[in-house]
């Protein structure tokens, strides 16, 4: 390669992940999902389909919830990334949503659990009190095989109803 | 060792700069604008550029709404579109199909409308849609901007009139002032459309996903039978060249349904419209 190239085959991404701050210099075609597993060995995106339908990938860049295999790492330098890790509030206790995923029996193996956790949480940051179309359609980007969604579906509906309750 | 370098240009005149440096090279450039159909792309193999643009960060992410139209940048998301109250109110047809975009919340927050257009699938939600409202695409090169149809944008399937040195910046679309209708047939949640119609009721509808690019057809008379005549005839008037099959459907289906659907899309802009 010359002086005169364009690009780089090596790129230098700054983040803040889950709060740390991060600085990593990677190879130029790895996605966001690559960086997150592979080079900080955070297991709270999985690797799926890396083709954008399954949505374990899932995380929150930027305040927007994305699949992370559809993100080159070089164009999130300088952002912040928030993974499934950060659901639980600073005592551990789990999110409305994620007591609601366990109270319905919404998930079995948990690989789903990333895009199905982080999309309800956006969809009810969005919409407080969403239709069920709505809800169906808003968890559409996660494959799940084991509860067949319907469960799902209720879960986020008993979210909303713990939204309206003081919490425990 | 990286398959292929990237630059993550600043602005658009950085993009612009990148572009006339890549092909001044004689290198092939892949531009990424929301990713969903790129990056699996280069994941797969499918392509293999020596240089990745990744546009994500050129400041081309901003909804620009004027007094007669809306500018829409580059990498506009469809949930931006969906959230835009003028979007809502003033283009309906397009709040309709933004809604309708599979995929759930994530590709919604990282599709963009640009990027399926300037990847010019025959069958895709945006083609269709946007030579319906009559879009105009922006395109910039270091030599400058130049303004073109979205009907002549689309030369042919995925072949969009660009050249390798330039790159769509925004998209400009007139509010509607008439009613407006859009239809799509799919054989599951999750699928890719096989078809789509967009209607608006001053008289024309626009069908994709029967020919290498949209179909608009005027229709002087808007009855439900009249409409499913006049795009039989048209229908039956494409070259055999052009006509499109895939692996969701081959033409014959096509050509059966699409009246049926456009006539469906004409009666939602009627009702639309008030009519």
């Amino acid at each position: 390669m010359t002086d005169d190239a364009v690009g780089a085959d090596t790129v230098t991404v700054d983040l803040v992940v889950d709060g740390r701050p991060v600085h990593l210099a990677v190879d130029a075609d790895l996605t966001l999902l690559d960086v997150l597993r592979e080079e900080l060995g955070l297991t709270e995106v999985r690797a799926g389909c890396r083709n954008g339908d399954c949505g374990t990938c899932t995380a929150v860049v930027d305040d927007r919830c994305v699949k992370t295999c559809l993100v080159l790492a070089a164009r999130v330098d300088g952002g912040r990334v928030d993974t499934l890790a950060g659901l639980a509030d600073d005592d551990g206790e789990p999110s409305p949503v994620q007591r609601a995923f366990m109270e319905e029996y919404a998930f079995q193996c948990g690989f789903c659990l990333p895009g199905m956790l982080l999309a309800a949480t956006d969809l009810l940051d969005r919409n407080p009190d969403p239709p069920t179309e709505v809800i169906r359609d808003a968890l559409s980007g996660n494959l799940c095989r084991c509860t067949g969604y319907t469960n799902a579906v209720r879960a986020v509906r008993r979210a909303v109803e713990m939204g309206r309750r003081p919490p425990r | 060792m990286s398959a292929f370098r990237t630059v993550v240009p600043r602005s658009e005149g950085d993009v612009a700069e990148v572009l006339a440096r890549v092909v001044a090279r004689a290198e092939h450039a892949l531009l990424i604008g929301g990713g969903t159909l790129t990056v699996p792309a280069l994941v797969r193999g499918d392509v293999l550029p020596s240089i990745v643009v990744d546009l994500g960060r050129a400041g081309m992410d901003r909804i620009e709404v004027q007094s007669d139209a809306i500018r829409i940048g580059a990498l506009v998301c469809y949930q931006q579109l969906l959230d835009c109250e003028s979007v809502r109110v003033r283009l309906p047809l397009l709040h309709r199909l933004c809604s309708g975009i599979t995929g759930g919340i994530q590709i919604r927050n990282q599709g963009t409308l640009v990027g399926a257009l300037c990847a010019a699938r025959p069958q895709s939600d945006g083609p269709a849609a946007l030579v319906a409202l009559g879009a105009e695409v922006v395109v910039r090169s270091s030599g400058g901007s130049r303004v073109v149809g979205a009907a002549e944008f689309l030369r042919g399937a995925e072949d969009p009139d660009l050249r390798p040195d330039e790159f769509v910046t925004a998209i400009r679309i007139p509010f509607q002032n008439t009613g407006s209708g859009y239809v799509k047939v799919k054989f599951a949640e999750s699928s890719w459309p096989v078809l789509t119609a967009a209607a608006v009721s001053s008289g024309h509808v626009v069908i994709g996903g029967v020919a290498d690019v949209p179909q608009r057809i005027p229709l002087p008379d808007v009855h439900h039978g009249a409409v499913r005549g006049e795009v039989a005839e048209h229908l039956d008037r494409i070259p055999v060249a052009q006509r499109w099959s895939d692996l969701r459907a081959d033409w014959d289906y096509r050509r059966r349904v699409a009246p049926e659907v456009a006539a469906r899309a004409v009666g939602l802009a009627l009702q639309e419209g008030g009519s």
